[in-house]
């Protein structure tokens, strides 16, 4: 087992935001930890790359205790943390080199592999840039460069696309896709949901510092929500009759603002949906996003700082 | 669900590290050490000149200006009075901007020390790394201004050469003491109060400028609170080629201090960074 979480609790003070949550990531593949903000992702994260120590429970990551190797842990982890930390007073290609000192990787293999890796993350032309100077997206570009250069056994993402246009979004998911098929073992959380499904093998979807369901992203959806989802924005003063014909049908829906997510099924009690007097009505393929909003009543992304 | 019984588990119900355990630094410490190197070699000419205007100015204003006024200072000329602890008085200056000013940026601003701990180097590490490169700091000031004093023509005895390792003790010492402040600081202002409160007394009441003798006993009790008041004394001693057993006695006691800051200093850090 790569990470290996058992109860695993963490308290900030009388604050309880990691509450007894168990999984485990297993080598090769891609884990997802997914939830809106303050659900206790980014914790979780920090306990598996030992930045931050856990109240109770157990953690192992490649099945060493993570309170008694952290050093022998972190030799073999690339971490991408959730806010940028990269070293200002360092040039571009000097933030790796340096970085790979600290992993005792000798000077000119560390300068061989942070060419390489600028190239991996297409900074090539960027390598002598003051590092201020970089963009959003080249600065997270460049993380996960970094995150690369001791060729770590296990990567630990923490949101590493927030904030990013769809070109470096993209960009970087096609990265970590290639990685994953090296063989890299990857734990990543993240607020884009269609980029989670697509990625990750298996996701634990998080609420409240709790874990409330792991599996494959794609079976979870099409067996807890079914393949569509309907959105639909009733007519106005319609919702009354709307609600009661839903109910009837047994028809499962969530109810968010003005918009109805109708899940399963594109009739109604005999009615079929397109007949319901409506603003607006969308027929999609269901998500995580739908499957979450389902769990917790909640909006999983629309929770953004 | 995944089921995660009958796989394997070690199972260590040990509580976990508390901020008291005691600090285990590591070579790692090092790579700190050659990070901040690199940065300071981007503009060392600036740094260095710097350091020599510094100590120019000091002898040219208090020993030509002002010991114009004073023919002889316990036998020896104002300016041979004050040269030797001049030296420990501007490497102390030194080693506390880099460990408060420059740390501070470090660690609150840039978030380096964060992105140091997710590698193999743990807080102690990087604390004793910033504790040597603050050290290193003050001794390459040290040299510079023992260099300017020697050009001069201030020196007359070999022994000075024991300076070098006095500010040895004297950087780790400062510079452990500057973290503890660091530790504490929420903003630069915090700083601020440490140099007003500690700094500038440790340095104006450590008997440079003139005898310890002349301050009233109280002052003089304040004044041995200074870790560089016996430095002083001892400097200007060895200047006259003395060296005595009295000088014994506060060097043990300073060999403490340092140590328990040291320790101190990464204890305290480590609960301010690790949550």
């Amino acid at each position: 087992m790569i990470v290996h979480a058992q109860n695993l609790t963490k308290k900030f003070g009388e604050t309880e935001v990691v509450r007894g949550i168990n999984f485990h990531v297993k080598p090769g593949e891609c884990f997802g930890i997914l939830g809106p903000n303050g659900a206790g992702k980014t914790t979780t994260m920090r306990m598996i790359y030992c930045a931050s120590p856990f109240t109770s429970g157990a953690l192992t990551v490649f099945d060493l205790d993570v309170r008694r190797h952290p050093r022998q842990i972190k030799a073999r982890l690339g971490v991408v943390p959730q806010d940028n930390n990269l070293d200002d007073d360092l040039r571009v290609i000097e933030n790796l080199i340096t970085y790979a000192r600290y992993f005792g990787i000798s000077g000119s293999e560390a300068r061989r592999r942070a060419a390489l890796l600028l190239d991996f993350v297409q900074l090539q032309d960027k390598t002598f840039e003051r590092t201020p100077t970089l963009s959003g997206g080249m600065k997270r570009r460049l993380i996960l460069a970094r995150s690369l250069i001791n060729h770590p056994q296990l990567l630990v993402l923490d949101e590493p696309t927030t904030g990013l246009d769809p070109q470096a979004r993209r960009l970087v998911w096609q990265k970590l896709r290639s990685l994953k098929e090296s063989g890299t073992t990857i734990v990543l959380t993240t607020h884009y949901m269609e980029d989670a499904e697509q990625v990750c093998d298996r996701v634990a979807i998080m609420d409240l510092g709790r874990i409330i369901l792991t599996g494959n992203p794609v079976q979870l959806v099409g067996e807890l929500v079914g393949t569509e989802c309907h959105e639909l924005e009733p007519a106005p003063g319609t919702d009354g009759m709307l609600d009661q014909r839903l109910s009837q049908a047994g028809v499962a829906f969530h109810k968010l603002g003005e918009t109805y997510y109708i899940f399963p099924g594109s009739e109604i009690g005999g009615y079929k949906i397109d007949d319901v007097p409506h603003r607006r009505l969308l027929h999609r393929r269901a998500t995580l996003e739908d499957l979450f909003l389902k769990l917790t009543g909640k909006e999983l992304t629309k929770t953004d700082e | 669900m995944q089921m995660s019984a009958g796989l394997k588990m070690p199972i260590d119900l040990r509580p976990p590290a508390r901020w008291v355990s005691l600090p285990a630094a590591s070579l790692l410490a090092v790579r700190v050490w050659e990070r901040n190197f690199k940065v300071f070699s981007k503009h060392w000419v600036g740094a260095v000149l710097a350091y020599f205007v510094d100590p120019i100015f000091y002898l040219v204003i208090f020993g030509i200006g002002l010991g114009g006024y004073i023919t002889s200072m316990e036998g020896e000329s104002y300016l041979e009075f004050i040269a030797p602890g001049l030296v420990f008085g501007t490497a102390m200056i030194t080693v506390c901007m880099e460990c408060t000013y420059g740390s501070f940026t470090r660690m609150e601003i840039q978030k380096t020390f964060e992105a140091i701990i997710a590698t193999p180097l743990s807080i102690d590490d990087v604390i004793a790394g910033e504790i040597l490169w603050g050290t290193s700091k003050g001794l390459l000031t040290a040299a510079i201004i023992f260099l300017v004093i020697a050009l001069f023509g201030l020196f007359h005895s070999p022994w000075v050469a024991l300076i070098f390792p006095l500010v040895i003790l004297e950087g780790i010492l400062t510079a452990s003491l500057s973290l503890i402040v660091t530790s504490f600081a929420s903003t630069y202002e915090y700083v601020n109060y440490y140099y007003a409160l500690f700094i500038a007394p440790a340095f104006y009441l450590s008997g440079i400028f003139f005898p310890l003798e002349r301050f009233p006993p109280w002052l003089q009790h304040i004044a041995y609170l200074s870790p560089m008041t016996p430095l002083v004394r001892i400097a200007r001693a060895l200047n006259r080629g003395v060296v005595a057993g009295w000088m014994l006695g506060p060097l043990i006691c300073l060999l403490v201090v340092t140590a328990v800051s040291g320790f101190l200093a990464m204890s305290l850090m480590k609960r301010r960074l690790i949550r």
